[in-house]
């Protein structure tokens, strides 16, 4: 306990520097704006920021990071919630209760429970981060390879079938998904695979311009044709409206600590990410609720599932960041980056009594962003609402101008920009068609990792593909993979139905 | 007898969708057969496990009673979705029921406007595209006023160039 309160002392120190508040506003600032545009994820705001804090000292330097980190997972629902385009791939969840409710002129209820969820789920998050640091070890290294697959595969089915609409085209998505990520060079034997003699697809499909074609510009055409506006009703700009979406995440407390774990969980675990995370606790959420035929068509439930997860990875993401460098996301992957820069070793050194200062500055950082960022979403809230009164063909070429440049700025590709509209178009039809965008997408940003970890596990076993079933991770992901496929199967027969 | 649903199924966008990513897979199958074992195992247990779950689509679109039956399948089932569907719900996945919304003749204009904003930026850079894309589709695709079409271009611009040419040094010609 000295010791905590030996680090955490230092660690408050450094706020009572003026500059250090000028630097973490400068984070705060451009992880809202950065959230907001879709393509440009926190990792972008990160990776800028690397050598704007070259100089700094590092306990400045992590707090601006902090800064960024916390602001962006909001930052990217202010958009999925009022336009259904996700700021960041985790905000697409957002988007299934978010936008609907923006439709009943309740955008306000919306972004006041996303802003309460935001800020509770992160304080879980890192409230586990400070616990769990002791005992992080144990935990990652239970999950190998095999547990990696199947945990894979086990998000991939179970979104297929939770995601509301055509089950059979749901996983269907999910294999062209997992398709297109094969394309380019394969992980295990470096062969060159479907690249159709195109230099561009020597490095694969890249899943940042695909997200932002598939559910950002297919929302700007969408609205292009449509040309109304978001909100399909009236409007409520009432504080109260905001004041109503504060109150339901107390109303839903067990929805916001159960998403808090997930999100805390998935984010631990290295490389699944928070799109994951975010649509796991939707899951998780529209399941366990009694109200779970409203969830997609505006249930404020789901908003706080989805929000409290994508604030809590953070802190689960954190914990093997620090503790042995391994990155739990691209926006930890930079910020590793950052450490290196600062001449910082992440593991023992930095949670040692000379380095835990640094923790406790990240961390308070963190928390303190969290706040300042759901405080100003509750400020803002009932003015952005308005934003939903504005006509569809008119707000939809803005979309899809900041779209196209956001897919172009991330590697100065053309070509990004032109597979963003490309599957702006094929996003557009599938969504008309039934198609699940969410599994493809899963699939595509998954694939390449489920193939490595398939092969590495059958690399590392004795009993070729049975070492899914005798490693005790891997056979309760299965186990719960075919009761989750059976249950409803089983219901149906029990009905005379099928 | 036959022609009546044969029709229906040949005036479908959707059909040749699935068509579409029928042959897709298919392409995807007889490419990986030409790679080394290691490199064309995964492929080939997602290809093979993809192709019949389109073929059956792709069934049930031909033949309406296979369609009825493959109802079995919707997420209606884990959730019950009917209240959702009737009440026009437009969240993700909201199904084939909106097919029969599809304006093609929009979605060809849109596909047009968008695909010469992308053909502008290829050539001119993205300054000049957004501006003219913006000015333009605001003024004749948006049927909005000369001021607001100027004003919204104005503002989108000056804000692009900050945020992409001055912040992130994003230059204008790829």
């Amino acid at each position: 306990m000295s010791e905590v309160v030996a680090a955490i002392l230092p660690a408050l120190s450094i706020f009572a520097d003026g500059l250090t508040w000028v630097f973490f506003l400068l984070g705060f600032v451009m992880g809202l704006v950065f959230g907001a545009i879709p393509g440009l994820s926190g990792a972008v705001a990160l990776a800028l920021l690397i050598p704007v804090s070259w100089g700094m000292e590092p306990r400045q330097g992590m707090v601006m990071f902090a800064g960024v980190m916390g602001a962006v997972a909001f930052g990217g629902a202010i958009p999925a919630i009022l336009l259904n385009v996700p700021g960041t791939a985790p905000n697409v969840a957002t988007c299934f209760d978010g936008y609907p409710l923006s439709q009943k002129g309740k955008a306000g209820v919306a972004l006041g429970a996303a802003a309460t969820a935001s800020c509770l789920g992160a304080t879980f998050g890192i409230l586990w981060l400070v616990i769990l640091i002791p005992a992080v070890r144990l935990i990652i290294m239970k999950v190998g390879p095999p547990e990696t697959f199947v945990l894979i595969l086990f998000g991939l089915f179970a979104i297929a079938l939770f995601v509301r609409g055509n089950t059979l085209k749901g996983v269907c998505a999910g294999g062209l998904g997992l398709l297109l990520a094969f394309v380019g060079f394969d992980p295990v034997t470096g062969a060159l695979r479907y690249n159709f003699g195109t230099m561009y697809l020597y490095d694969g499909i890249r899943p940042i311009p695909v997200i932002i074609g598939v559910f950002a510009i297919s929302e700007a055409i969408n609205l292009s044709i449509k040309g109304e506006a978001v909100a399909q009703v009236e409007i409520s700009s009432k504080a109260s409206d905001v004041i109503e979406g504060v109150r339901s995440v107390f109303r839903h407390r067990m929805t916001l600590l159960r998403s808090s774990a997930i999100g805390t969980g998935i984010g631990i675990i290295p490389g699944v990410g928070g799109t994951v995370a975010c649509i796991m606790s939707w899951i998780a959420a529209a399941q366990s609720s009694p109200r779970k035929a409203f969830f997609g068509s505006g249930e404020v439930e789901g908003v706080i599932a989805s929000e409290a997860a994508n604030d809590a990875k953070d802190g689960g993401a954190l914990l093997p960041t620090i503790a042995f460098g391994i990155p739990g996301s691209a926006e930890m992957a930079v910020l590793l980056g950052a450490f290196i820069l600062h001449g910082l070793v992440p593991g023992p050194d930095l949670l040692s009594p000379g380095g835990l200062p640094l923790v406790w500055c990240l961390i308070l950082s963190l928390f303190f962003s969290n706040i300042l960022v759901s405080s100003a979403g509750l400020l803002m809230a009932r003015h952005l609402a308005k934003l939903t009164m504005i006509r569809g063909n008119v707000i939809a070429p803005v979309i899809f101008c900041v779209c196209l440049l956001g897919a172009y700025s991330i590697h100065l590709s053309i070509y990004d920009a032109m597979l963003a509209l490309i599957f702006g178009f094929v996003g557009y039809l599938m969504t008309k068609y039934g198609f699940s965008r969410v599994t493809l997408v899963l699939g595509l940003v998954l694939g390449t990792k489920a193939e490595r970890n398939f092969h590495l596990s059958l690399m590392m076993s004795d009993v070729g593909g049975w070492i899914f079933l005798t490693r005790p991770i891997a056979l309760v992901f299965v186990l719960v993979l075919v009761a989750v496929v059976l249950i409803p199967i089983l219901r149906r027969l029990k009905r005379g139905r099928l | 007898m036959l022609s009546a649903p044969r029709s229906r199924f040949l005036g479908d966008a959707g059909f040749y969708l699935s068509l579409l990513l029928l042959a897709f897979v298919a392409i995807v199958l007889v490419l990986s057969f030409g790679f080394p074992y290691r490199a064309k195992l995964f492929p080939l247990i997602v290809g093979f496990g993809t192709l019949p779950l389109i073929l059956v689509d792709l069934l049930g679109k031909i033949f309406p009673s296979v369609a009825r039956k493959l109802d079995a399948l919707r997420g209606g089932q884990v959730f019950d979705t009917s209240k959702l569907e009737a009440g026009g719900s437009v969240g993700e996945n909201s199904g084939p029921d909106d097919a029969a919304q599809l304006d093609t003749g929009k979605l060809l204009k849109v596909c047009l406007w968008f695909s010469g904003c992308f053909v502008v930026f290829y050539f001119f850079g993205f300054l000049i595209a957004v501006v003219a894309f913006l000015f333009f589709f605001l003024k004749f695709f948006s049927s909005c006023r000369l001021t607001t079409a100027m004003e919204v271009t104005g503002a989108v611009g000056l804000a692009v160039w900050v945020i992409f040419t001055i912040v992130l040094d994003v230059p204008c010609f790829w």
